[in-house]
């Protein structure tokens, strides 16, 4: 299944809508935000998708060895890819649905984005779908390949 | 997808903004005395204006920036925005620099008047 992602301008309207009595209001660079959705078909079941997902040594084994080290708890911090990418569990609903803040090690300080997985059983296997929202717009491709090349195939490559 | 720029600036200093922001009894009286809980553990989670606004903190660096994991009750399962906000100090002002991007783009003007409504305006009352 291909990838796609949407971009939309954000509205100008609200910039310097904020002249709080004497306070300054900013005029911040518009850019524009993107999201990345994909849904891939996985022939395994959803506890096993689940579980690939968030059990550091499958993690560490599908993604070519490179260390996984990812907590079980809502709040957890993770750190896959040998540490290329951290982030913390923000909510975990079994085999149904992992919610993560996503953070590429090199992206300036402060930013995160959230990567949410739903999985939705079809038949015996299941359908993943992901929706990653708040990342810097200009990696909205790279991101999108990335995707496809460091999770889907070796994951599909792992379970199969 | 959506996302929000403002930048606010306070008569007051990066510590006080911070607080604020981060210290459930600051926040509940800074919002009208609504139910409030913020973890200070990066991690932790946070529910403010009585459980209408809950969420993650993703990062904590204290006096200089915040950044939430952040979703409005009514949202649909599982949808999170971030929230991000960065303290400058300019003298004895703080400028407070927000950044919201991934919530629900149809939120745009609702969510653009309610951080003006609900964080901005209660919170100069509040450092006055």
């Amino acid at each position: 299944m291909s990838g796609k992602y949407t971009t939309t301008r954000r509205s100008a309207f609200a910039l310097g809508a904020l002249a709080l009595g004497g306070s300054q209001a900013g005029m911040g660079a518009i850019l524009p935000s993107r999201a990345i959705h994909q849904e891939e078909d996985f022939k395994a079941a959803p506890g096993r998708i689940y579980e690939a997902l968030l059990d550091s040594k499958q993690f560490t084994a599908f993604s070519g060895g490179r260390a996984a080290d990812i907590g079980h708890e809502p709040g957890a911090a993770f750190s896959i890819f040998a540490g290329h990418i951290v982030g913390r569990i923000l909510e975990l609903a079994a085999n149904r649905r992992i919610v993560q803040s996503w953070r590429v090690v090199p992206w300036p300080e402060g930013v995160h984005s959230i990567a949410r997985f739903e999985l939705m059983a079809v038949g015996s296997g299941t359908r993943v779908i992901l929706d990653h929202t708040g990342f810097p717009a200009e990696l909205a491709e790279h991101l999108a390949s990335g995707w496809q090349d460091n999770y889907w195939k070796p994951l599909r490559k792992y379970l199969d | 997808m959506s996302s929000i720029h403002q930048e606010i600036v306070f008569e007051a200093s990066p510590k006080r903004v911070y607080e604020a922001l981060t210290v459930a009894q600051q926040f509940s009286a800074m919002s009208g005395g609504a139910p409030t809980e913020i973890s200070a553990e990066a991690g932790g989670s946070f529910s403010c204006f009585g459980g209408m606004v809950v969420g993650r903190n993703i990062e904590l660096a204290p006096n200089q920036r915040i950044v939430q994991a952040w979703r409005a009750k009514p949202w649909e399962n599982g949808v999170y925005s971030i929230a991000r906000f960065e303290l400058k100090q300019e003298g004895s002002q703080t400028r407070l620099v927000f950044d919201h991007t991934g919530f629900p783009s149809a939120q745009q003007e609702h969510l653009e008047g309610g951080w003006k409504a609900n964080y901005w305006e209660p919170l100069r009352k509040h450092l006055a």
